[in-house]
């Protein structure tokens, strides 16, 4: 295997100060989980081991949408794997890039590792600055913000009144909207990219189950990225 | 408040099936021979996956969310900054909400 990359305190550092532009919206979405927890009658210490242990948004929403009391053990672990199933794709993207790594190096920057600051990764990877530290400083800001909002959330439920109204329900859509950008270069970067939203919308629409979301974005991803694995081969 | 025992029973299990996730596709990654091919659809996966996200959302959301978003990747374009591209993406969206859009 080849040699690992480099794993250092600048790199951390780096990363940890990346995350600007997602810390507004998991914070915004924290404090949302924090409230929304507490409706449920999880108190502030469950809702914050939540957010610690589990540390994914889509999960954590769809996850108190199936909560109860008792908590249903199956049904919360499976709606947790189901909407975490994309995390099994993001992983596999960073193995080229960490797969030399210890374990005790690799598998800490995967616990923190989010939708967010794995793209942040892939770009600073793309741009040349292999730091492999850098996912794991800026995960670590991005988890004790997800933390520390949902305890705001949970303790001041009124907090956010009307998000809509000043368009931050939107904020990690517009994220994507800004990372779409810089990934999308090419004819052959757009093809995958259109497949996929055409897949995710058409699971979307025809899923009717309680949580269609997240197989709507599993299967727009692999039916994506398989159009691309078509390009290159019609390439070659 | 205390967390209760079956909750925090609950909370573990979505700790193990969430991280199971993370570092699964990554272990994984171990036994697959990484060819061409499969790095070729590796690499398709990161934009396919924005598609994905983006996709839904789009068709979700109404013309205000459709210029917000816009707007966002022309920002980013633009300015190459992507803190400043989310603030004018969402001040557009309510804006255009504002406005009735």
């Amino acid at each position: 295997m080849a040699d690992p990359p480099p794993f250092t305190l600048a790199g951390a550092r780096r990363g940890a100060m990346a995350v600007g532009p997602l810390a507004p919206a998991v914070a915004l979405y924290g404090t949302v989980f924090g409230v929304l927890a507490a409706s449920k009658g999880l108190g502030a210490v469950d809702a914050m081991l939540f957010s610690a242990i589990v540390n994914a948004g889509g999960a954590q929403f769809a996850s108190l949408a199936v909560w109860a009391e008792p908590p249903p053990l199956l049904a919360l672990a499976l709606t947790t794997l189901a909407m975490n199933a994309r995390y099994l794709l993001m992983g596999a993207t960073l193995h080229p890039w960490m797969g030399a790594l210890p374990h005790s190096r690799s598998l800490p920057a995967l616990f923190v590792m989010g939708d967010g600051n794995w793209a942040l990764a892939l770009r600073e990877h793309e741009m040349g600055r292999i730091d492999a530290a850098f996912l794991l400083g800026s995960g670590l800001v991005l988890w004790i913000v997800w933390i520390a909002a949902t305890g705001l959330g949970h303790a001041a439920g009124a907090l956010v009144d009307d998000p809509r109204r000043f368009g931050l329900d939107l904020m990690l859509a517009a994220f994507f909207a800004a990372i779409a950008a810089t990934f999308v270069r090419s004819r052959r970067d757009l093809l995958p990219f259109l497949a996929g939203a055409a897949a995710a919308i058409v699971i979307d629409r025809v899923a009717s189950g309680p949580t269609p979301g997240p197989w709507a974005v599993l299967g727009g991803a692999v039916l994506g990225s398989l159009v691309g694995l078509a390009l290159d081969g019609r390439s070659r | 408040m205390t967390a209760g025992a079956e909750a925090l029973l609950a909370i573990a299990a979505m700790g193990v099936a969430s991280f199971a996730c993370r570092a699964g596709g990554f272990l994984a990654m171990r036994l697959v021979t990484v060819t061409s091919r499969v790095e070729a659809c590796l690499k398709a996966v990161p934009v396919a996956l924005v598609g994905a996200i983006l996709g839904p959302i789009a068709v979700h959301g109404g013309p205000a969310d459709w210029l917000g978003l816009a707007a966002a990747a022309v920002a980013m374009r633009v300015l190459g900054h992507d803190l400043a591209a989310c603030v004018i993406g969402i001040s557009v969206a309510a804006a255009a909400r504002a406005t009735g859009a």
